[in-house]
């Protein structure tokens, strides 16, 4: 192995060298060049397309270091995205991506893996692969070039970054991310498979998508004709992996604790994956479906183990909802517990407005009171219908009204711009709301109520139609429209008792076109790389204005992504994934949302969106229904 | 030099920790290191004492706040307890749960009654910079009849002579052994050195490692000499400060 030098020189030179040392407590380095078996290591290196803060800071990072390094025949590092100053210098003096336990170029390891969050994170992508002296495409790698691969919730289309991938882990990765890598390290120890023969191979794998091996072709209008596997044995449909049972799943119970502060900086708890409340515009309320929780048990013994192998004092719950949580209360009394006389913090982050999550966060705060944030989403109850939101005005004063009395000056509120339906009523209804939440401190004051002064922080963001929801056949507003809308807000939101913030729109803008895009948007993608886009994820680095002229030199429009409307019986890109949801259960939610209808939540019954049929044996309303099925043969579908 | 405030009300000992301060944990800043340090007593699971208020927090003191990119092979931090511990018990805990490029190398009691604040009572310090051909140049500088550094403070720069900040210095090989004045009165934070030898145009400036060797405080209110926090060889220097 060559290693890459941090001289002393270098590290003065960039700001806070720390992200790039490595050697944080609970670290793992495999120097040891064999397994027990007498055969070498396989070398993965587990990278995060944006800087060690950010990615230190996202659990399935340390979900899947532990998931690999585990295995005695496997090694993984990490590889971070440097910040722009470290990578003016590596650029300058040729040194070579490298990973933060042996500082390994990148190119030398067996596999190199992206965890994807996100889909402005592609520009990282490219560039790192740049950086670590990997060819950008899979058809320029050659048998010594590693298998480039990624995974993640952005991956559910990753279509546009699909000539970049060898293959992606459709799914929940921590079993199939070790499975793959094993299977690789066999039969490069049997030394009989090339590269394309090993990727076929791989295709077999459930929860394995090899991009390469299926022909993409097009309409002239620019929408996907058809897609084709290439080869026998390649399935036509991709269906996602996922863990049945959360209480055998791995998890990181040694946390890595970073030498410098991150975002994120706890020990995290994940109650539950999943989420029973199908809100109409979110992605992950549809692809990680079904719920599936961690025992009370469970969540109290890793709490313990990971509060003492780490010596953090803090630790955040995880989850999609975490009111939503089936045993809240049991929890509570096993954490507490566990934490006895310790000072430790619990958090959680965005909670529904109700009088259960508000009883929920006076229990936790006992030592120290945390800020409350309430996503209510749209401004008027119809709108909230629409998007399923399934929370009503009066509880969300009734819930303010016991945070007043409770102690708490108020509340971060996060709304959406450019919902589907959306009228002028309903922005209009975002400062209604919010003026009549400072009506009710004001009415508790006078009425001899002990409150503090209101303060609010009200935050908009827009609006992005994603794939796998029932938003996903629609356009999206115009950046008039929303212009518009948050011109109207600014002038509304004006009270002292307000604060309003509002997101950029022309990062959204390319968000919206990856995220509903197709392979052609990969030469794009790479001609930016060209240009030395990096890290513009970062507001300070992201230019729209050299998207627009890559677009129109690819002869591609950004209306077409942006702003038109799908119609259902298009062939969408991200159609050869399978995440057990049907398509016909996605347009029945988006026929009711036209209606204002609402969808009951997971728990109460069963509204047969397909991961019923799909995982029967973990979905557990889905189960309640089979009984019943079997009962009474002639249900309704 | 004021008796230690005890915010934690709970104080039954303070422990002093020496500790040889390499690898990943230089290159991060003081508000970094402290929390390092406050994690691995965590693990340690030794009796601290914490603050009261909302937000409780370990009792660390650190002798004297270094900068990003210098070693150190004597860092001082003084630990309350809320429980007695044996020296050796704690030694044992804390040893093995150090970071990567840490080692414990002594724990000290310092009884409560007389634990005088730490960090007021440093007055000197010795560091040693490290790097190929060093020491010629260096010494250079040193006899300049001024060194002007602009120095950063409050958001502020002006300029400083450091010369006068400086008490002694030598070559060690190549190297360079440099003792003085530090704390809260006056202090020359070694960076600044970096960049004299930058301004006199010595090229690779930024490549000597700064490694701490010893720090000195006053042995007792108003004394004249001084001694190591952590006295081991009764080697004390003279002091005609205040």
């Amino acid at each position: 192995m060559s290693e890459v030098t941090l001289s002393t020189q270098l590290l003065r030179s960039v700001k806070l060298p720390g992200r790039y040392v490595g050697g944080e407590y609970n670290q793992i380095v495999k120097i040891e060049e064999n397994a027990a078996d007498g055969f070498p290591l396989l070398r993965f290196a587990l990278c995060f397309p944006d800087i060690y803060e950010i990615g230190m800071s996202n659990l399935a990072v340390r979900i899947l270091y532990e998931a690999v390094n585990r295995r005695p025949e496997l090694a993984c590092e990490r590889v971070f995205a440097p910040w722009t100053d470290l990578a003016a210098i590596m650029k300058e003096e040729d040194i070579p991506l490298f990973s933060l336990e042996q500082k390994r170029p990148l190119h030398e390891f067996d596999c190199v893996g992206f965890s994807l969050s996100f889909e402005l994170s592609y520009s990282a992508v490219l560039k790192m692969l740049e950086m670590g002296k990997i060819p950008l495409r899979t058809a320029q790698r050659g048998e010594n070039d590693p298998i480039v691969i990624a995974g993640g919730p952005v991956v559910y289309n990753i279509e546009p970054m699909a000539p970049f991938f060898d293959l992606v882990l459709i799914g929940e990765a921590e079993e199939t991310l070790p499975e793959v890598l094993l299977e690789l390290r066999e039969k490069r120890l049997a030394g009989t498979l090339s590269r394309k023969e090993f990727l076929l191979e791989a295709a077999k794998i459930e929860g394995v998508y090899v991009p390469s091996l299926y022909d993409v072709s097009y309409h002239p209008d620019g929408t996907v004709a058809a897609i084709t596997p290439l080869a026998p044995g390649v399935p036509a449909q991709v269906k996602k992996r996922l863990i049945r049972n959360m209480d055998e799943a791995v998890f990181p119970l040694k946390p890595l604790v970073p030498n410098i502060g991150i975002v994120h900086d706890r020990v995290s708890l994940e109650l539950f994956r999943g989420c029973p409340r199908g809100c109409r515009f979110c992605q992950a309320g549809q692809i990680y479906r079904p719920v599936r929780e961690r025992s009370p048990q469970k969540l109290g013994e890793q709490l313990g183990q990971m509060l003492e192998a780490s010596g953090y004092d803090e630790a955040g719950m995880l989850s999609l909802s975490t009111s939503d949580y089936s045993r809240l209360s049991p929890l509570l009394d096993e954490l507490l517990g566990v934490i006895g006389e310790a000072k430790v913090n619990l958090s959680v982050p965005s909670l529904r407005i109700d009088q259960f999550s508000l009883e929920f966060l006076e229990k936790i705060s006992a030592t120290r009171k945390s800020g409350l944030t309430f996503a209510p989403e749209a401004g008027t109850q119809r709108l909230r219908d629409v998007i399923n939101k399934g929370i009503d005005e009066a509880e969300i004063l009734e819930g303010m009204a016991k945070a007043f009395r409770g102690g708490y000056s108020g509340a971060k509120l996060y709304f959406m711009l450019g919902l589907p339906t959306e009228t002028k009523a309903d922005v209009e209804g975002i400062p209604d709301l919010v003026y009549k939440i400072v009506g009710v401190n004001r009415k508790l004051k006078e009425e001899g109520v002990p409150v503090r002064k209101p303060e609010l922080t009200v935050s908009t963001a827009l609006f992005i139609p994603k794939p796998f929801t029932p938003f996903q056949w629609v356009p999206q507003a115009t950046q008039a429209e929303l212009d518009e809308k948050v011109s109207y807000l600014r002038d509304r939101l004006t009270s002292r008792a307000v604060k309003y913030n509002w997101h950029d729109q022309k990062t959204s803008l390319w968000e919206a076109v990856l995220a509903r895009g197709d392979r052609r948007l990969a030469d794009v993608l790479e001609a930016g790389c060209k240009r030395g886009i990096y890290l513009d994820s970062w507001e300070e680095f992201f230019d729209l204005s050299v998207w627009e002229e890559l677009m129109d030199q690819a002869g591609l429009s950004f209306d077409f992504y942006v702003y038109r409307e799908r119609s259902f019986e298009e062939i969408l890109p991200w159609d050869v994934i399978d995440i057990g949801v049907t398509k016909k259960f996605l347009r029945r939610e988006w026929e009711k949302a036209l209606r204002a209808e609402l969808t009951t939540p997971c728990g109460e019954s069963c509204s047969y969106c397909g991961v019923q049929d799909y995982e029967a044996p973990i979905c557990l309303t889905g189960q309640k229904n089979l009984r019943m099925a079997k009962r009474q043969p002639e249900v309704a579908r | 030099m004021s008796e230690v405030r005890d915010p934690s009300n709970n104080r039954e000992m303070v422990l002093r920790l020496k500790i040889r301060w390499q690898g990943p944990l230089v290159w991060v800043a003081h508000l970094d290191r402290m929390r390092a340090m406050e994690r691995a007593l965590l693990r340690a699971k030794l009796p601290l004492a914490f603050s009261q208020g909302y937000n409780p927090r370990p009792q660390l003191v650190f002798a004297l706040p270094s900068g990003v990119g210098i070693a150190s092979e004597a860092e001082y931090i003084d630990v309350s307890l809320a429980e007695t511990i044996s020296e050796t018990e704690a030694f044992a805990q804390i040893a093995q749960v150090l970071p990567e490029g840490q080692s414990l190398l002594a724990v000290q009691e310092i009884p409560v009654s007389r634990a005088t604040h730490l960090m007021a009572s440093v007055r000197v310090c010795d560091y040693l910079f490290v790097r190929e051909n060093l020491a010629e140049p260096f010494l250079a500088m040193l006899n300049l009849p001024e060194l002007e550094v602009m120095k950063f403070s409050k958001g502020k720069q002006k300029p400083l002579n450091i010369l006068p900040l400086i008490l002694e210095a030598r070559a060690e090989g190549e190297n360079v052994w440099l003792r003085c004045l530090a704390g809260s009165r006056e202090n020359l934070k070694p960076d600044l050195l970096l960049q004299a030898l930058k301004q006199q145009g010595v090229e690779n400036a930024d490549a000597c490692q700064i490694i701490r060797q010893d720090l000195w405080i006053l042995k007792e209110k108003k004394a004249s000499v001084l001694v190591r926090p952590i006295a081991t060889d009764g080697e004390e220097i003279p002091w005609n400060g205040e």
